[in-house]
């Protein structure tokens, strides 16, 4: 990476998040890059943070981030075509403001619990999945640091805006209550001490 | 008894009809099932309607199985708030069911009531309590009074099913219907606070039993006498006292709650002071006149403001503590000199979140300079934080209390701002971060401002409690950011003590693999890059290998610890059920 554009990077990052600009490490996620477009990461070298910055980087330069509205949109016109589900799912996860980040579940093997977990609940993993006009990506979505799964189903409109509906899919199974009905007995003395 | 189910059913958000419960988002028909406790198949065959069982409509009614509606399995009336001021989920459940069902035909109109015979009175009830009455002339007032007949003869029935599905004793229930018949006219707070009243007694002794009811009979059945009796009878220092003191207590009580200095005093004064009497008891003299004082403290404020103090007052039941600490604060130099908006935000969340705890650290946050600068929004928010933080119970309270400290101590160097992230979505994974300067930023889109409570979901409650907790334990335990084993333990640490203050315990091994560990090690984590780092040093990956040893029971090594990461906790010795690693260093952020 030249350095104009990793300055470029940290200064944005500055503006964006507050970060110190000589606090700032920046690498290329190496699996996106499109012929007309590379995606870097931006993360802090001092401080534990639980996100990392990203930010596109189009045609003539032009810089992307989620701060972006429509850096969805400037993303998929600048290099979308052949892009795989897959690639799709990483981008809208990554910049767009309505999903809010997470790990996109790309194949069982990434992360078995949460296969097992679906399983469970008597759901099936769906690796993301393009619709064959290339208009709409769904996929399976974990918000790591909550540990909940989302499904993101995501459209582009005529209009040339995303739909995103995000649908919450299996809840955090430590906050789960029990699934046991009490007996009367058992909600008489619950009550009870509840009540006082 | 139906209705303790029907209220734990409630929730799971199901219903008020006990007999079906509603599709929650994402859910599909076995996970139901399971959380039904059914079979699968018999929640099928309950609900032919449905196609396909992995695609339900949230929000749609399914039916339960072996659940015929019947007037036996409907939801009884329910009870006042609970010993703290606020009403159960159960309570608040069964007052609704109470209003929308049992009241809502006694007071719709005597004339479509269905009038039991004056032979047939409930047990335990003479028809003379009931219909003897003075003679009438006047042939309008006669039919008037003669629908009040109605309508008490129906309460009482319908209190008489209540009490016998609750289990109250059958002496106390005829006593309680003889009361209520003397005292007309018979109301919904009446009801509700004796049978709640009753339903608390009916595990004491006979002879305690008969204190009660003598004090019941002595209060006429006024509610906030019952109330207040309630909240003695639920008290564990009544409770372990022997039956004379008992007595002495419930006689002085009496004594006090009728004299005229609580008798000449309005309603919602007289409600408070009645409550304070039975806090912490025994009762006494100088209670009436400390909660008075209290009262008057707050003369000087606007009428909005002095409800939303009387409010917080009654919900507190009579509380001393929260009375004497809602009187410091609002005599407190710092609220006054907030603007009148600020200052109800301020009664809004010592309202909304009532105990003696919360006000203090309501009271603590308005000392922080941080506090002072924050605009009104963010004021909203941080003070619901702490009134949501302070009142937590579901967790490990040490940890929440010394998270308290160190963002209200006076000489805490922690700073708390909002700020706004590059990111809508309210389930965004960033909630905040401990910065530069012991500054710890929160996420203005995860906690709506406003002068409401923080809604209780998972969201909330990771942000209101997790976050703090997790944020001011990275403070406690400066570690540089690096490729290193200690700064891998850093993130577990934070986490596992976030863990501790949400859930009030450890978490297993299973938890910390699958919700920390895995994460931590992802290259597409903001942690993943110092995770590979680490892994690249011998030293620092040996430390790590052995962590996984100890959480997955495996002999873990270079070769072998992406196998050992993404193993079934069910093949490892213990299941994954143990407790997880515990972490060196602060836990418990004091």
């Amino acid at each position: 990476m030249d350095e104009k554009l990793h300055q470029k990077i940290v200064q944005a990052v500055h503006a964006e998040y507050g970060w110190k600009t000589e606090e700032v490490a920046v690498d290329e996620v190496e699996d996106l890059r499109r012929p007309s477009c590379s995606f870097y990461t931006a993360r802090s070298t001092v401080r534990p943070l639980s996100y990392l910055a990203n930010y596109a980087v189009l045609k003539a330069n032009e810089l992307v981030g989620i701060g972006d509205e429509n850096a969805v949109t400037k993303i998929l016109d600048a290099c979308s075509n052949d892009g795989s589900a897959d690639w799709w799912a990483e981008i809208i996860t990554r910049f767009h403001q309505d999903v809010g980040g997470g790990l996109v579940l790309g194949n069982e093997s990434e992360r078995p619990d949460v296969v097992r977990r679906l399983a469970q609940d008597g759901k099936t993993f769906t690796p993301p999945t393009l619709d064959d006009a290339k208009r709409s990506v769904s996929f399976l979505l974990l918000d790591a640091e909550a540990y909940v799964v989302y499904s993101v189903k995501a459209t582009r409109m005529s209009s040339g805006g995303m739909e995103v509906v995000k649908t919450k899919l299996l809840g955090n199974p430590s906050n789960a209550k029990p699934s046991v009905r009490e007996t009367p007995a058992d909600a008489r003395k619950k009550m009870h001490q509840a009540l006082r | 008894m139906k209705i303790g189910s029907n209220a734990l059913a409630s929730d799971w958000g199901d219903t008020p009809d006990s007999n079906v419960t509603q599709v929650q988002p994402g859910e599909t028909l076995p996970q139901i099932a399971t959380r039904l406790n059914v079979s699968l198949s018999d929640l099928q065959r309950a609900n032919p309607q449905i196609g396909d069982p992995n695609s339900l409509t949230p929000g749609s009614n399914i039916q339960i199985p072996g659940q015929a509606q019947s007037p036996a399995s409907a939801p009884a009336p329910g009870f006042g708030g609970n010993a703290d001021g606020g009403a159960s989920s159960s309570s608040k459940y069964m007052e609704s069911q109470f209003e929308s069902s049992m009241m809502r035909s006694l007071l719709s109109g005597s004339n479509n009531l269905s009038v039991m015979p004056a032979n047939n009175p409930p047990p335990g009830v003479s028809s003379g309590g009931v219909t003897q009455m003075p003679p009438v002339a006047d042939p309008v007032r006669e039919r008037a009074e003669q629908g009040d007949q109605q309508d008490l003869k129906a309460g009482l029935n319908q209190v008489y099913s209540t009490a016998e599905h609750l289990g109250i004793h059958h002496e106390d229930i005829a006593s309680m219907l003889q009361t209520m018949a003397g005292n007309p006219p018979l109301t919904q707070p009446k009801m509700i606070k004796a049978l709640h009243l009753f339903f608390m007694a009916s595990d004491m002794s006979p002879a305690d039993r008969k204190l009660v009811d003598d004090a019941y009979k002595s209060s006429k059945g006024d509610p906030s006498q019952v109330e207040a009796l309630s909240k003695l009878v639920a008290d564990p220092k009544f409770i372990g006292a022997d039956t004379q003191t008992k007595k002495e207590w419930l006689d002085k009580f009496k004594n006090l709650v009728n004299s005229p200095d609580v008798q000449n005093l309005p309603p919602d004064e007289k409600n408070i002071v009645t409550n304070a009497l039975m806090s912490d008891p025994p009762p006494s003299a100088d209670k009436i006149s400390k909660t008075l004082d209290v009262i008057h403290s707050a003369k000087d404020l606007s009428p909005g403001e002095r409800q939303l103090f009387m409010d917080g007052m009654k919900r507190a039941g009579g509380n001393p503590q929260y009375a004497a600490n809602l009187q410091k604060l609002i005599e407190d130099p710092k609220f006054k000199s907030l603007k009148p908006a600020e200052k109800t935000a301020v009664l809004s969340q010592t309202r909304n979140y009532a105990t003696p705890d919360a006000v203090n650290n309501i009271d603590r946050l308005l000392h922080r300079s941080w506090f002072h600068s924050e605009d009104l929004d963010d004021k909203q928010r941080s003070l619901k934080m702490v009134g949501r933080l302070s009142t937590y119970t579901g967790g490990d309270k040490q940890i929440i209390n010394n998270t308290l400290d160190k963002m209200l101590g006076e000489h805490s160097p922690i700073k708390v701002q909002w700020k706004n992230y590059p990111i809508r979505d309210d389930g965004s994974s960033i909630s905040g971060e401990m910065g530069d300067d012991n500054v710890l930023s929160l996420n203005r889109g995860k906690l709506p401002k406003g002068n409401d409570s923080v809604h209780e979901d998972d969201d909330t409650t990771d942000m209101a409690i997790g976050t703090p907790t997790h944020e001011v334990n990275h403070a406690m335990n400066p570690t540089p950011v690096g490729d290193t084993f200690a700064n891998f333990q850093n993130e577990y640490r934070a986490w596992f003590v976030e863990f501790k203050a949400q859930h009030g315990r450890a978490p297993t091994n299973r938890e910390a693999m699958d919700q920390r560990v895995s994460w931590q090690l992802n290259p597409k984590s903001a942690y993943g890059p110092n995770s590979a780092g680490m892994l690249r040093h011998p030293k620092e990956a040996q430390q790590f290998y052995d962590f996984l040893s100890q959480m997955t029971g495996m002999k873990v090594d270079a070769k072998n610890w992406k196998a050992a990461v993404k193993s079934d906790p069910a093949t490892w010795p213990d299941k994954g059920q143990s407790t997880a690693p515990v972490p060196s260093g602060n836990l418990d952020n004091h």
